[in-house]
């Protein structure tokens, strides 16, 4: 590891200000789960690392008045995935952020910190993503927002700019009658998901039939990835096992899955279809049980 | 048997500074002067050297020293001399992606690191041969000019007459199997400290398995003495085999340090962990097993090639210990072996726990299964009317003496539900079995096996033992200090145990195979017993008695019939301060040959003693994505006597866990030109906390060994039968039998479309 300079900012303006500075090379650290992995392997070197430990007001989970639940970016996905208000309001969220890594990694990493770091396989991304999340960013002064399905522009792109931050992710309230679920499969405990699969499924009163429908798939693209035209074979439709199937040969034909050391294209494109009919077969059978699980 | 410290689950001694980090590694020395020493290393699978410019290195501010293969002696480099072929820095032709090309020394990591930058080094692509199929055909790119073909070495071995044994069978199964390169994946990396010093002499701080033997070969690829040698190891953080022969960068550090005055250290990255630290050797193995239609297995004929890497190492040894292991299992009374090894432009192979017994296991476990099928016979009846028993020969030369294989199968098939389940357990569950035999106590493969220990007790009754077992994380130190203890009388606690320094321990071949309980445990056994007889005498003396009525357990000694227990403190006391006579004890135990050892004839005769073990699995399935999911594993290994149980049952569970590994995760991966693409966790998956099922270990005692209190080496065996027991639990499960491990998703689901094509 190369030396560094390190600050640790007890105000967002001041935070921002370093990582606005032409002058260095900055990054901003918060559980340092990705950051400090890729400064001692994978060739980052950054001039200046800015911690984001000491600037208040970006841990915490917050109960919206309209229904909805506010992340802060800095808040641990271990607080995440116990977070009573989460597991009631927004129980998938809770249950992908159970995914990530160990207990001991998710004590220190960060909801901010999974999707900043932008990995086409973050587990966080696909099930956010599908609940129509939004990104609230800040570059010290003021706000921006962008949802969450446009935040990501590369592998390990995103729209921040240099400067800005990822102050909170804002989960709207969830619609009546939807269901949502995460599957992730991976090679072994603690790995990156091979592919990861979110769902958001509204249905029409007392039937399988989709009002509105999110599907959002992670690592078979440069980006987590919203499966629209498998949504839109399913609009409208009742989810039955014919559906099921045509809309999960879709998602195969939309995902541009790559071959890597964690699976071979063809492979995701399996489990794609596996993981795509599963989610929606869990959402069928929940919505013919009258909403429940 | 009666015991008071040995055949108890006691905690290790090493446990608190391990646990609260007290505990130092070489990593955690430090030392006035000391240098980074960093190693340039090839990134090319195959090429020529043609320049290797070093001034802008040299010139850099901070750099104390830059070579290359001008700077460093000559010589060339094996673990058997006779197949010297590797120089300490590349002269001309690199051979992998990461042999060593240049190293500098510098002040600190960011200098040394960016003077590696500065060094230009001129290649000329060779042709890249990575597959042995390729590096046999006629007229492949050599590998190492001069030689004859890329076909390295070879040896055949015959007992029996196979082939009219194959006419008399009234079943046979053949197949292929294949492995693949694993890394051993020690957490702590190999590294070291070399200081030459003024009056010549070396030393090196390292965590060498085999450091006696590790001198010698420093000695030897530097054209020194070997006395001017000398290696201290700190604690070590893992071996598993990848420790036991030189690792270059010792040399390397060696010569920076002759250069530079000052001690240098090398670590490897985790990276070079992965790409340069040695494999397991991956074999290929074509089988041939032959029956009786009454289930007597009459004949086993097996050719295995073995991938040699880019350089010799421990590849004859291994692959020796594998026909060893072959032809003892299940005591077949016809043997044909022929084993190869073939040079690739890949990491060398080295020993690795197990020592090519896991991947010859896989092959023979999987095609008794497989025969068994066939014969319409349930596996465990197959297995059951082959046994090894006790007090037999096999073919091979083999001396079963104690042999538990029937207990341990019995118990394992018990335990995993084999009645309940076998051929019917739920839809997409499968139980699986394998055996396996193993060296119980190393190999006379230097043609002994000796041990010896010292030791010395203080003035107040505590107790130094000086040994040459290794602890590397699997408890040797206990279980050597729980010998000592019980024989003399002592606590537990009173023991130190002293075996880091070569100027200190007696002359040794190492820790692996298996080796240190029998071998070391029973020359400590034979110093204790000296050291308590000059108790004894001494105590005699002072407490006006026959030696024969003194007793001593837990540090009292006192006379038979006697209520007046006395400190053992007492007695050295007095033997030191009245008579000058200080207590120690030496013990040796040489382990010669036996009678009838030839190599062609009675190979197997090397082996001290035998360990047998099983393992059953159970796993479920799923048909979709591939995913297996181990959800029991049953071990029932061998022990002879159980010294430490909780220590046994410790490896059992590691070796489980690697087992699994070896089965279903690990494998190094190359591109087309030769990289290791998966050279960090992240991607080189091991089992982890969440990936290890329930295991149940059973320790089982058998009499008729030499062992110290009859005890067998527990080390290595415990991952040998994991792979073959979890290919036949998917057999059972999903139908489906597959040849190559590891059995990763994609291969089962590949696997299963074509069951499903070849059934329509
Ligand atoms: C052993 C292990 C297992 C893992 N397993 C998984 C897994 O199963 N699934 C998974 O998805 N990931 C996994 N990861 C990756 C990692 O833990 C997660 O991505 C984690 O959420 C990152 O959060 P962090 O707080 O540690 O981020 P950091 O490492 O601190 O930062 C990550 C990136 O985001 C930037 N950043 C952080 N916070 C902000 C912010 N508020 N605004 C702008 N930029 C910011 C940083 O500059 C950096 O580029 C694993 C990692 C390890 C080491």
């Amino acid at each position: 590891m190369k030396a560094f300079d390190y600050v640790r900012p007890s105000t967002l303006e001041e935070a921002c200000a370093v990582l606005a500075d032409p002058a260095g090379s900055a990054k901003a650290l918060a559980g340092g789960t990705d950051v400090l992995v890729q400064m001692r392997a994978a060739g980052l070197r950054p001039s200046v690392v800015v911690s984001l430990k000491d600037v208040p007001g970006l841990n915490f989970i917050h109960a919206d008045d309209d229904g909805g639940v506010t992340i802060g970016a800095v808040t641990p996905l271990g607080a995440v995935e116990h977070s009573a208000v989460i597991k009631e309001r927004c129980p998938a969220v809770a249950q992908a952020a159970a995914w990530v890594g160990s207990v001991q990694v998710r004590n220190r990493a960060t909801i901010g910190g999974n999707l900043c770091n932008a990995a086409p396989s973050a587990d966080t991304a696909p099930i956010l993503i599908a609940l129509g999340a939004e990104a609230v960013i800040t570059d010290g002064r003021e706000e921006r927002v962008v949802l969450l399905e446009e935040f990501f522009t590369g592998p390990g792109q995103t729209v921040l700019g240099r400067g800005e931050l990822l102050r909170a992710v804002r989960v709207p309230p969830a619609p009546a009658r939807s269901f949502a679920t995460y599957l992730k499969t991976f090679r072994s405990a603690m790995d990156c998901c091979t592919v990861g699969v979110g769902l958001c499924a509204t249905f029409e009163e007392g039937s399988a039939a989709i009002k509105d429908v999110r599907l959002a798939l992670g690592a078979v693209a440069p980006t987590p990835m919203r499966a629209r035209a498998t949504e839109a074979l399913l609009a409208g439709r009742e989810l039955d096992e014919t559906t099921i199937a045509a809309a999960s040969a879709k998602a195969v034909e939309e995902a541009q899955p790559i071959d890597d050391i964690r699976a071979s294209a063809a492979y995701r494109e399996v489990l794609v279809e596996v993981m795509s009919r599963r989610v929606l077969t869990a959402a069928c059978a929940w919505a013919q049980n009258g909403g429940r699980g | 048997m009666k015991t008071c410290i040995v055949r108890k689950g006691l905690p290790r001694i090493d446990a608190i500074p391990k646990v609260s980090g007290e505990a130092q590694y070489t990593v955690d020395l430090k030392m006035p002067g000391l240098l980074v020493g960093k190693i340039l290393r090839s990134p090319h699978a195959h090429a020529r050297i043609k320049s290797i410019d070093t001034s802008a290195a040299k010139a850099l501010d901070g750099v104390l020293a830059v070579i290359t293969a001008e700077d460093v002696p000559e010589n060339l480099f094996a673990f058997y001399q006779w197949q010297a072929d590797k120089h300490i820095l590349c002269t001309d032709r690199v051979r992998y992606v990461g042999d060593e090309v240049a190293a500098v020394a510098a002040m600190d990591d960011d200098t040394a690191e960016a003077a590696l930058d500065l060094i230009k080094v001129e290649y000329e692509a060779l042709p890249v041969i990575l597959d042995i199929d390729e590096a046999m055909k006629p007229g492949a790119q050599l590998i190492h000019e001069g030689k004859e073909s890329n076909s390295t070495w070879s040896v055949d071995r015959l007992f029996g007459d196979p082939d009219k044994a194959l006419a008399e069978c009234d079943y046979v199964v053949e197949g292929t199997y294949v492995t693949h390169q694993l890394a051993h994946c020690c957490l702590e990396v190999s590294n070291c400290i070399a200081k030459w010093d003024k009056r010549d002499k070396l030393t090196i701080w390292t965590n060498a398995q085999a450091p006696h033997t590790q001198r010698q070969e420093v000695a030897r690829v530097l054209g020194i003495p070997r006395r001017n040698v000398r290696i201290i190891n700190s604690t070590m953080g893992g071996g598993f085999g990848s420790k036991l022969v030189m690792d270059m960068k010792l040399p390397i550090a060696s010569v920076l340090s002759r250069l530079t005055g000052r001690p240098v250290r090398i670590v490897n990255t985790r990276s070079e962990e992965f790409t340069t630290a040695k494999t397991r050797y991956p074999y290929t193995l074509h089988l041939k097993t032959g029956a009786t239609k009454d289930g007597k297995i009459l004949v086993r004929d097996l050719t295995l090639i073995g991938d040699n890497g880019a350089y010799h190492d421990k590849g004859p040894a291994t692959i020796n210990f594998s026909s060893m292991m072959f032809g003892t299992l299940y005591n077949v009374p016809n043997i044909r072996f022929h084993g190869e090894l073939v040079y690739t432009n890949k990491a060398m192979g080295t020993a690795f726990r197990g020592f090519g017994n896991p991947q010859v296991t896989f092959a023979t476990e999987s095609q008794i299964d497989e025969l068994a099928e066939k014969m319409g016979m349930d596996p465990l009846e197959l297995r059951r009317r082959n046994v090894n028993h006790p007090d037999e020969t096999a073919a091979c030369g083999a001396e079963v003496c104690g042999c538990a294989m029937s207990e341990c199968m019995e118990l394992a098939a018990k335990e995993i539900g084999w009645e309940e389940k076998r051929g019917k357990g739920a839809p997409l569950r499968g139980v699986g079995l394998a055996n396996m035999v193993h060296t119980g106590g190393g190999g006379r493969f230097y043609g002994f096996n000796s041990a010896e220990a010292i030791i010395k007790l203080s003035d107040e009754g505590t107790v130094t033992l000086i040994t040459s077992a290794l602890d590397m994380g699997q408890g040797a130190h206990t279980a050597m200090a729980q010998i000592a203890a019980e024989e003399l009388g002592v606590r537990l606690e009173d023991i130190n145990v002293l075996s880091h320094d070569t100027e200190l321990t007696p002359y040794d071949l190492g820790s692996w195979g298996s080796r240190a309980t029998f071998m070391n445990g029973n020359a400590v056994l034979a110093a204790a017993e000296d050291a308590r007889q000059s108790l004894v005498e001494a105590a005699a003396e002072m407490l006006e008695a026959d030696p024969a009525d003194i007793l001593v357990e837990e540090s009292k000694v006192w006379v038979k019939g006697s209520h007046e227990k006395h400190d053992l403190s007492e007695v050295v006391d007095h033997t030191v301060n009245e008579h000058g006579e200080p207590i120690s004890g030496i013990g040796r135990f040489v382990d010669h040959l036996p009678e009838g050892y030839t190599i062609p004839t009675a190979f197997a005769k090397n082996i001290p003693c035998f360990s047998f073990g099983t393992q059953a699995v159970e796993v479920e399935v799923d048909p979709e994505t591939g995913q297996v999911n181990v959800l029991r594993v049953v071990a029932a290994h061998e022990t002879g006597t159980t010294i430490n149980q909780t220590m046994a049952e410790g490896q059992l569970e590691g070796s489980m866990a690697q087992g699994i590994g070896f089965a279903l995760m690990e494998r190094l991966v190359h591109d087309d030109e030769g990289r290791i693409v998966n050279d960090r966790f992240l991607d080189y998956k091991i089992p982890n906390i969440g990936d290890v099922p329930e295991m149940k270990a059973y320790c089982v005692e058998s009499v008729g060994t030499r062992g110290p209190f009859g005890a067998k080496g527990i080390g290595e065996p415990g991952l040998v039968p994991t792979a073959p027991a979890i290919a036949n639990a998917i057999y059972d499960a999903i139908g489906v039998r597959l040849h190559e491990v590891p059995m990763t998703r994609e291969q089962i689901i590949k696997a299963l479309k074509e069951k499903r094509a070849s059934e329509t």
